[in-house]
């Protein structure tokens, strides 16, 4: 090695520190720190976050800030890791001095993040965590989305009471929080009632191939077939199963919720139920102008974690206006009281338990439109 | 259905699933073979190979074959630049900085794909109509078949390649001896360059297979196939062609009847352990050659 | 040359003052939570890197599933805190121990394969361990351990982290070392001259087990939440952890130790670029690595001895310009 070579490594390696010195706003801001997955396996749930969330801020900022202050988001990267968003988190309470943690987007990141911002002090809300012990962390732990045990219960309710059915399958990804979490509620709350979940098979994450687990659940002739997992690979798995020849009907859940599932799974949702936080039906302005401008911003219509972030956005901003300062203490009370919120997911009333209390629909794909069938009372949270 | 009839179904899903690692694979092993990387940036370029079929589909709106074409000598090209600006200036340098800037390159290429092409996962347009063909009591697609007959007929090509052609034996003399093969007028270079292009379009063949065979493509897709079509190449005795086949094959099968028993959950777990046990006894893998120790 | 005496002295009261200005620093609010949060994770990375250097570096063996035991001491030792009640330390050791033992497993394929055989065999066991752990209940599964609680401060990875490469600095400089390096140079010619090649190796692999095993039991104690995934205890982490290596250089203590703080300092400096940041860590990796083809220390140890003959060169050029 010469030391020629050694020097310009060594110049590439400074350049990148001094590049990397991050410039901070001043001036009578609120700082909100937002922990998202821009990049790795799980980016684009994240970068369907971090842009919901940068348009809620910017909306928020044109209409004149909170109170009159302006807010001042501050994005950090996570990685989908959960050391990385420790990192995120600490740097974000101790250096940028951020009132309120928006974010992470997956489990593994927010447990990761929320025993930090819990012994900081300093209220955290996710607006797509959705593993039952999340909020059991502390009491300045808050989400935006559903509990797993709520909405796997509402699913296997409706199978079981409203489809009348006895016989149920499901294929859930082992390796996945927010699957696992939603198997395990629906497979309590289906077999409490009666039912009898026939088959179970499970698979990774980034797994492409299910003809094996298909294959053995189809043997089974199950009535029906519960895929609790985001659009991504739901659409896959819908498709290997219709392609088999399954003629189960399917049911599935909020994560289904995107324009690409259709194309994703060919065509083959037809016919399958979800739960969803809203329905196209009785659509408010709120969520229709949402889908309209998330489009026309990022060319391509939000998902289901888009609407979740927007949302987030909003329960932030109104518990913000609510506490009517930073204090971390009144912004917890605020965050766990603020109600009747008109986000895209429909009406969010905070609780102080750290979930919200949202209305569930059920919807099914009908001729390519996913059409209301059930309305389900909130209070069962 | 009873339960040998759903075995022998899962063994014609396993051999498709096969397949797929099968394809990825034979990339591989080429460029292993010829210069004994462990090429990390294969699984990128797999990928690439499917964006750019995707886009050769939707945006210009090409049939199936020339996308194919073009996807593949675009890859090819990526391949080539690859070799030459982060593989050659290290030929002569531990085998283990390679492989690290093959790691580099692979980490690049993701995200890169991520900023260029979005990170959202995205339906591959379907450039080819679904058929469902019944053999007796077990039922294969014809994509299936055709990821099947792609994977078998580029192996037999690539066999007759390496073991007929002028060009074969050429890179059989610079698999074995880079310094004799130079002193026999071989371009060195030129055949090295020409394997990563050969490599490449093999895995952009694959990428825009798989891709129509999943309907899914994201710039992340390259991950996971190129670890296990890497184990399966390693399984079968890397820089053996018809090995990266078998040992494809061999993957998908086992996959598949480790679900079959009855344990989905743990069915990575299975696959590497049979994998080691196969190691332990077969240490160069199944096909490979048993190396001679020289003092 | 300096006494080798003196040269202790002087380590000892450097890395002293290391862990003083650090503390002091901390105490003025000039080093925050934060940077010293960065600074443990430098200390549990070190920590990797050197114990995978003693197999990879010293003894020529290709492992790329040292996460494998990260796992396992990171999970054996949080089950044994929080389900158990085990003080600290005992479940450092436990964890390390156990991880050593896996070491042990992993050793013996290591007698029968080769290079990259070899490589696949481990990225296997460490992929076996990580489905394994996703399938237990005890620790969580798929939801991941939670609250682990917060032992480990900057002062015990600093510390265990010193105790690693002295270890393995003095094994390295021992007749086991020797023998070791003598298996990575020629396995035959080693057998021949007496060196019970399988021994060393499954040595080196035990220990290096050992203390990625104290590393996890740091680790999950540091960030108080597991989660089975490739990136926490998976290949994506044996790929980092192996990267930190050969940056620095295989066979390099000191290029361990200077590769393993660098590049986690690096990434935290690039976080705010959001999608950029790994577009630029990537391209910093190549570059390095097409000029640095051996590593930042290239086999050599950084000493007080060269820092010396590096001051007294610097004088001398300055004399003559």
């Amino acid at each position: 090695m010469s030391y020629d070579r050694f020097k310009t490594a060594l110049i590439c390696v400074l350049l990148i520190c001094v590049l990397a010195v991050p410039v901070s706003a001043q001036g009578d801001v609120i700082k909100i720190g937002l922990i998202s997955s821009l990049t790795g396996a799980v980016s684009t749930y994240g970068q369907s976050v971090r842009n919901a969330v940068t348009m809620a801020v910017d909306d928020i900022n044109a209409a004149g800030g909170i109170n009159g202050r302006q807010i001042n988001l501050v994005i950090l990267d996570d990685k989908g890791d959960g050391t990385e968003a420790a990192q995120a988190a600490r740097r974000l309470i101790d250096r940028e001095n951020v009132a309120l943690i928006l974010g992470p987007v997956i489990t593994p990141c927010v447990m990761a993040v929320a025993p930090i911002a819990q012994a900081a002090k300093v209220p955290m809300l996710t607006p797509t965590g959705t593993g039952d012990e999340i909020t059991s962390i502390g009491d300045y732990i808050f989400r935006g989305a559903y509990k797993d045990s709520f909405q796997g219960r509402i699913m296997a309710q409706f199978a079981a009471v409203n489809l009348g059915l006895t016989e149920a399958a499901i294929i859930y990804d082992v390796a996945n929080d927010y699957s696992v979490g939603l198997r395990n509620a629906f497979k309590a709350t289906f077999e409490e009632l009666g039912g009898k979940i026939v088959a179970e098979e499970s698979y990774s994450t980034g797994d492409t191939d299910f003809s094996a687990q298909l294959t053995a659940l189809a043997m089974r002739n199950p009535q029906a077939l519960f895929i609790p997992d985001y659009y991504s690979t739901a659409g896959p798995i819908l498709m290997q199963a219709r392609l088999m020849g399954m003629d189960a009907i399917m049911l599935g859940v909020d994560g289904w919720d995107s324009p690409d599932l259709s194309a994703l799974a060919g065509g083959f949702e037809e016919g399958g139920y979800i739960v969803n936080h809203y329905s196209a039906d009785v659509d408010s302005p709120v969520t229709q102008e949402f889908i309209a401008r998330y489009t026309a911003a990022y060319g391509q219509a939000p998902d289901a974690l888009a609407a979740l972030g927007y949302d987030g956005a909003l329960i932030v901003a109104k518990a913000l206006e609510a506490a009517g300062s930073t204090e971390p203490e009144a912004l917890k009370q605020a965050l766990g009281t603020v109600k009747g919120i008109d986000g895209v997911t429909g009406t969010i009333n905070m609780d102080p338990e750290g979930t919200p209390i949202k209305s569930a629909v059920i919807l099914q794909s009908t001729g390519g439109k996913w059409e209301l069938v059930d309305q389900v009372d909130p209070s069962g949270r | 259905m009873s339960w040998h009839i759903a075995a022998l179904q899962q063994l014609v899903n396993g051999l498709a699933l096969g397949s797929v690692y099968a394809l990825i694979a034979l990339g591989y092993t080429m460029v292993y073979g010829i210069i004994k990387l462990i090429n990390f940036a294969h699984g990128e370029i797999y990928m690439l190979g499917a964006y750019f079929g995707f886009y050769a589909l939707t945006l210009l709106n090409l049939s199936l074959l020339p996308a194919m074409l073009l996807s593949m000598a675009a890859a090819a090209l990526v391949g080539v630049l690859l070799e030459r600006v982060a593989y050659r200036p290290l030929r002569n340098s531990p085998r283990i900085s390679v492989l690290i800037t093959a790691i580099g390159a692979s980490l690049l290429f993701q995200s890169t794909a991520q900023l260029v092409f979005g990170a959202s996962f995205k339906p591959f347009p379907q450039a080819m109509p679904f058929r469902r063909i019944q053999l007796g009591p077990v039922f294969i697609t014809n994509r299936q078949l055709l990821i099947f007959g792609v994977a078998v007929l580029l192996m037999i090509l690539l066999h007759v390649l390496v073991t007929y052609t002028k060009f074969g034996k050429a890179m059989r003399a610079v698999a074995r001896d880079k310094e004799a093969a130079l002193l026999m007028g071989i371009n060195v270079d030129r055949i090295i360059s020409a394997t990563f292009a050969l490599g490449s379009a093999l895995a952009a063949t694959a990428g825009i297979l798989v891709g129509m065979y999943y309907n899914r493509i994201d710039p992340y897709m390259g991950m996971m196939p190129g670890l296990k079509a890497f184990v399966a190449a390693v399984l079968g005795g890397i820089g053996m062609v018809p090995g990266a086949v078998l040992g494809g094959l061999l993957m998908g099968v086992a996959e598949n009847l480790v679900v079959t028993l009855g344990s989905s959950t743990l069915r990575d777990a299975v696959a590497f352990a049979v994998l080691i046990v196969v190691l332990l006894f077969r240490p160069t893998g199944l096909l490979g050659k048993k190396g001679i120790e020289k003092v | 040359m300096v006494k080798p005496r003196l040269t202790g002295l002087i380590k000892i009261i450097l890395l002293l003052c290391i862990y003083g200005v650090v503390r002091l620093l901390e105490s003025r609010g000039l080093l925050l939570p934060y940077h010293v949060q960065v600074l443990s994770l430098c200390c549990i990375n070190v920590i990797l890197v050197v114990s995978l250097n003693l197999i990879n570096g010293f003894t020529g063996q290709f492992s790329i599933g040292h996460a494998g035991f990260l796992a396992i001491g990171a999970y054996l030792s949080a089950f044994l805190t929080v389900k158990m009640h085990v003080p600290f330390l005992a479940a450092i050791l436990c964890g390390g121990l156990l991880a050593g033992l896996a070491g042990l497993a992993v050793g013996l394929p290591a007698l029968r394969l080769r290079g990259d055989y070899l490589a696949i065999a481990t990225l296997g066991f460490g992929e076996i361990i990580r489905v394994i752990i996703l399938n237990m209940e005890a620790v969580g599964g798929a939801k991941g351990f939670s609250g682990i609680p917060k032992y480990t401060t900057f002062g015990i990875a600093y510390l265990t982290a010193i105790i690693t490469v002295v270890v393995i600095r003095n094994f390295v400089h021992s007749d086991y070392g020797r023998a070791c390096l003598a298996v990575r140079e020629d396995e035959i010619a080693a057998e021949s001259l007496g060196v019970n090649s399988t021994y060393f190796k499954v040595l080196a692999f035990a220990l290096g087990a050992f203390f990625a095993g104290t590393a996890g039991a740091l680790f999950s104690h540091y960030l108080q939440y597991m989660a089975p995934t490739p990136s926490q205890i998976g290949f994506v982490k044996s790929i980092d952890i192996l990267i930190m290596l050969v940056l620095g250089g295989l066979g390099s203590l000191t290029g361990s130790v200077i590769a393993a703080v660098v590049l986690t300092i690096i990434p935290e400096l690039l976080r705010g670029f959001a999608e950029y940041r790994m577009i630029i860590y990537p391209i910093l990796l190549i570059v390095v690595m097409l000029y640095l083809p051996a590593g930042l220390m290239a086999g050599r140890e950084l000493s007080l001895d060269s820092l010396a003959r590096l001051c007294k060169g610097v004088k001398s050029s300055a004399h003559y310009s």
